[in-house]
């Protein structure tokens, strides 16, 4: 069964005839063709298909695309201002926070999320915001520092 | 995933008729965080979803003049854990809610899923019940509520028939000199929990004495359950560490779990044990502290 679905990603609207049983994640890659949303779990427990859902973090495999119908979406190609990273992006990147990657696109966008509810977090709150995103590589001390530099540049930039 | 309808109905009455048209193999769709994950698995095949997105009145706490609260079905985890009116004088509630799967999950997922899913182990059913909450489920025409300690009625399984929604969780106002606490013990953040126990501790004026209680046991037996005899142990007796110590290894008797993956039904029982004695610890030190003031 298909019908009429209306999103917004990272600014830009599309308008598609989808089946009703398609999940957000494979609407945004398979449909739109952003592939920086990664596939993991399948079962919202690892983060890697994170998007922001009208600003808040959700596990796009766990959503389906017509519940996300006339809403907005913002996938980890979004956030860059054109060459110029996000400063959750470059905190990633200066800190040494990214190995193998796979991982990456979730967590800069639950850091991300995070950092807007709370812009200066504890060491907990960075912890438990980051609960819902696993990393099979870094053993979270660099992403966790990478927060934190981040939660610096921002304040830096709101300075400024 | 396999295919199904979906519908999005604007109201409960419409809802509820798209519920019943489909005569039990429809399901109704809230955050989707449970049922989404057991349809991808096989585990559900349900021939339709009847989405509750646009369906009014289900997504809010109302909390009233006399403190109680009125919880819609669909309200986010996350907006539970956040809401002033909940975190008021029901605080326990909150917590409960904070501390399911991540954030990402509980952005999603509602109260009223959590509970119509049915999990033995859902974690904000002991702590509602603890409280003494019901629930009002509407038939489109008809609407009737019931504690919901009487909710469950297995594993996966409640009272709902076809064409019946869960709307809205009623919790009353939280007694005076009151104190109820939620613990659970689990592997991992995001796995379901080993064993959860609600306790609510209503101490008499100006005493320790325990004037009620409710004792609620999760993840320990097919649904969640009161366990009447650590409640009625409590009763009109001075909590003290020995009463403590009694009450908690009555909770690991009156328990009746099974050995899952997640933990052997022996180690269960001792878990049961040792939270019901942590959260009638905890009310006693609230009480020493005097009493929230």
């Amino acid at each position: 069964m298909k019908r009429e679905l209306h999103l917004t990603v990272n600014g830009v609207s599309y308008h598609r005839l989808i089946d009703t049983h398609r999940t957000l994640l494979e609407v945004i890659r398979d449909e739109i063709g952003l592939t920086g949303t990664k596939n993991g779990c399948g079962q919202g427990e690892c983060g890697a298909c994170t998007v922001l859902l009208d600003g808040e973090p959700v596990n796009s495999c766990m959503v389906l695309a017509h519940e996300a119908d006339g809403h907005d979406v913002v996938t980890i190609e979004g956030l860059a201002d054109g060459a110029v990273l996000h400063p959750v992006q470059r905190a990633f990147v200066e800190t040494g926070a990214i190995q193998c990657g796979f991982c990456t696109p979730g967590m800069v966008l639950s850091a991300k999320a995070l950092l807007d509810r709370n812009p200066d977090p504890t060491r907990q709150e960075i912890l438990d915001g980051l609960k819902g995103n696993l990393c099979r590589c870094t053993g979270y001390v660099k992403i966790i520092e990478a927060v934190q530099a981040a939660s610096c540049l921002l304040d830096e930039e709101e300075a400024s | 995933m396999e295919a199904f309808d979906y519908m999005r109905p604007t109201s409960v009455v419409d809802a509820c008729a798209a519920l019943r048209e489909a005569g039990g193999t429809a399901r109704a769709l809230a955050g989707g965080t449970d049922i989404l994950v057991q349809m991808r698995e096989g585990k559900l095949r349900p021939a339709a979803l009847v989405s509750l997105r646009d369906v009014p009145g289900l997504r809010s706490v109302r909390r009233a003049q006399d403190g109680g609260l009125t919880i819609g079905a669909a309200t986010r985890l996350i907006d539970i854990e956040t809401s002033p009116d909940v975190l008021r004088d029901h605080a326990a509630l909150a917590e409960a809610a904070s501390w399911i799967g991540s954030v990402q999950v509980r952005d999603r997922a509602t109260i009223g899923g959590n509970l119509c899913n049915a999990a033995p182990s859902a974690d904000t059913a002991p702590i509602l019940i603890a409280y003494g909450s019901s629930v009002t489920i509407s038939d489109g025409r008809d609407e009737r509520t019931l504690p919901l300690e009487d909710f469950f009625t297995g594993p996966g399984e409640t009272v709902l028939e076809p064409g019946e929604l869960l709307t809205a969780i009623s919790v009353p106002p939280a007694p005076a000199r009151s104190h109820a606490k939620y613990y659970k013990t689990f592997r991992s953040a995001m796995d379901c929990c080993t064993v959860g126990v609600a306790v609510l501790v209503v101490f008499a004026p100006d005493s320790r004495v325990v004037e009620d209680a409710r004792v609620v046991l999760g993840a320990i037996a097919p649904t969640p359950i009161r366990a009447p005899r650590c409640e009625e142990m409590l009763r009109g007796k001075e909590l003290d560490t020995a009463l403590m110590a009694s009450v908690g290894a009555l909770a690991a008797e009156e328990a009746r779990p099974i050995d899952d993956v997640r933990a052997s039904a022996e180690y269960r029982r001792v878990l049961a044990e040792v939270l019901t004695k942590r959260a009638l610890a905890a009310a006693d030190s609230w009480l020493q502290k005097g009493a929230g003031a």
